[in-house]
């Protein structure tokens, strides 16, 4: 029994190490592999200010409709880049219907098709994931669930 | 029977259609060699019976499509062509070389290839010979923003007749960051890491 509790509580603290939150650095970023809808390599910039991350279909949407509304170096001039978990999309949907979608947008996404990235980052329903940083270490964790709060995020 | 027809047309069709939609490809490596995945390829060549040069006109790899290049950045990519063919001319007589347009015996065949790389030395898991483009667009932003660019130069000698290639390399100018002058590309922000690479030319053709 104590051993089965000694299991339970180290799986739980390595579950918590690998958590990426407050004060964690953006270099834990690096773990994941990011593409764009065009299948490029990319990587996190170390220099990034925002980051905001949609799990959801909708969130998704609401991100990339604002930002097609923006100029195509909003998210740049703003040192913020999205990611897009897109790792519960089936494949023929992504392949048919997501990515050509996603390759006509003006601005820059990042993909993300691996399932253990939404295990690590906090993440809400229905919500879209902002963290704020400073010299590489998130100093907040916001949620927003429409483009007036998200300009809001991007832009105070 | 009908229904299995109907159904293989189907798969068949999804399956044009799939790869249709997947045609549009991120940027590639110039192809002048078949493996990008180290910079570890490099043969100094033995020039000592050769007395003639055939130079190609440099390939400038933008890694934006036509449609989508600004005039400026076709201009820059013609400045850079002519730059550097006009340069290797200049080594290679000055090397004791004539220049002739012809294949003969004597003579090998100088190609190349200019492109621009994301590196990120620090990263292990990286490819540092991963292209970016030649000018600024949402992908290369942020790369170019933050200096992770850098000049790759690709060479290849020829012998004329044979076609066995006698000397080759690939040289990403790591230490020449590539720094804009705002948010515009332009030659002379190049020129720097173009007159390195001319450098690596020149010691590869010189002394033979």
């Amino acid at each position: 029994m104590k051993k089965l509790f000694l299991f339970i509580t180290l799986v739980f603290v390595n579950l918590q190490a690998n958590t990426i939150a407050v004060n964690s650095s953006i270099v834990a970023l690096d773990k994941y592999s990011y593409e764009t809808p065009q299948g490029r390599p990319m990587k996190v910039p170390h220099e990034t200010q925002i980051i905001l991350i949609a799990f959801e279909k909708d969130t998704g949407a609401i991100v990339n409709n604002f930002l097609n509304a923006q100029n195509k170096y909003y998210l740049q001039k703003n040192k913020t880049i999205f990611i897009a978990d897109i790792h519960r999309m089936p494949s023929l949907i992504t392949k048919m219907f997501a990515l050509p979608k996603m390759r006509k947008y003006k601005h820059l996404i990042y993909l993300q098709y691996g399932k253990e990235f939404e295990n690590v980052i906090p993440h809400k329903e229905e919500k879209i994931t902002v963290m704020h940083l400073a010299h590489g270490t998130i100093m907040n964790v916001s949620y927003v669930s429409n483009a007036k709060e998200l300009k809001a995020s991007i832009e105070r | 029977m009908k229904r299995q027809i109907i159904l293989t047309a189907l798969i068949v069709s999804l399956t044009i259609f799939i790869s249709a939609c997947s045609k549009e490809a991120p940027a590639i490596n110039t192809g002048f060699f078949k493996d990008y995945s180290t910079t570890k390829q490099n043969i100094k060549p033995n020039l000592a019976t050769y007395k003639k040069v055939k130079i190609v006109p440099v390939a400038v790899i933008p890694a934006i499509t036509l449609e989508k290049q600004t005039v400026s950045q076709k201009k820059m990519y013609k400045d850079i062509e002519n730059y550097l063919t006009k340069e290797y001319t200049n080594i290679v007589t000055a090397s004791g070389y004539t220049v002739t347009n012809k294949a003969d015996k004597d003579t090998f065949i100088l190609e190349s290839a200019i492109s621009m790389v994301e590196v990120h030395p620090h990263d292990k898991e990286w490819n540092q010979l991963t292209p970016i483009a030649i000018g600024l667009d949402v992908v290369s932003f942020n790369a170019y923003m933050y200096q992770n660019v850098r000049l790759l130069g690709e060479m290849r000698l020829v012998d004329a007749i044979s076609g066995h290639v006698i000397g080759r390399n690939l040289s990403i100018l790591k230490d020449n960051k590539i720094l804009l002058d705002g948010d515009n590309l332009e030659f002379k922000n190049l020129k720097l890491s173009l007159d390195n690479w001319l450098k690596i030319v020149k010691a590869n053709i010189q002394n033979q």
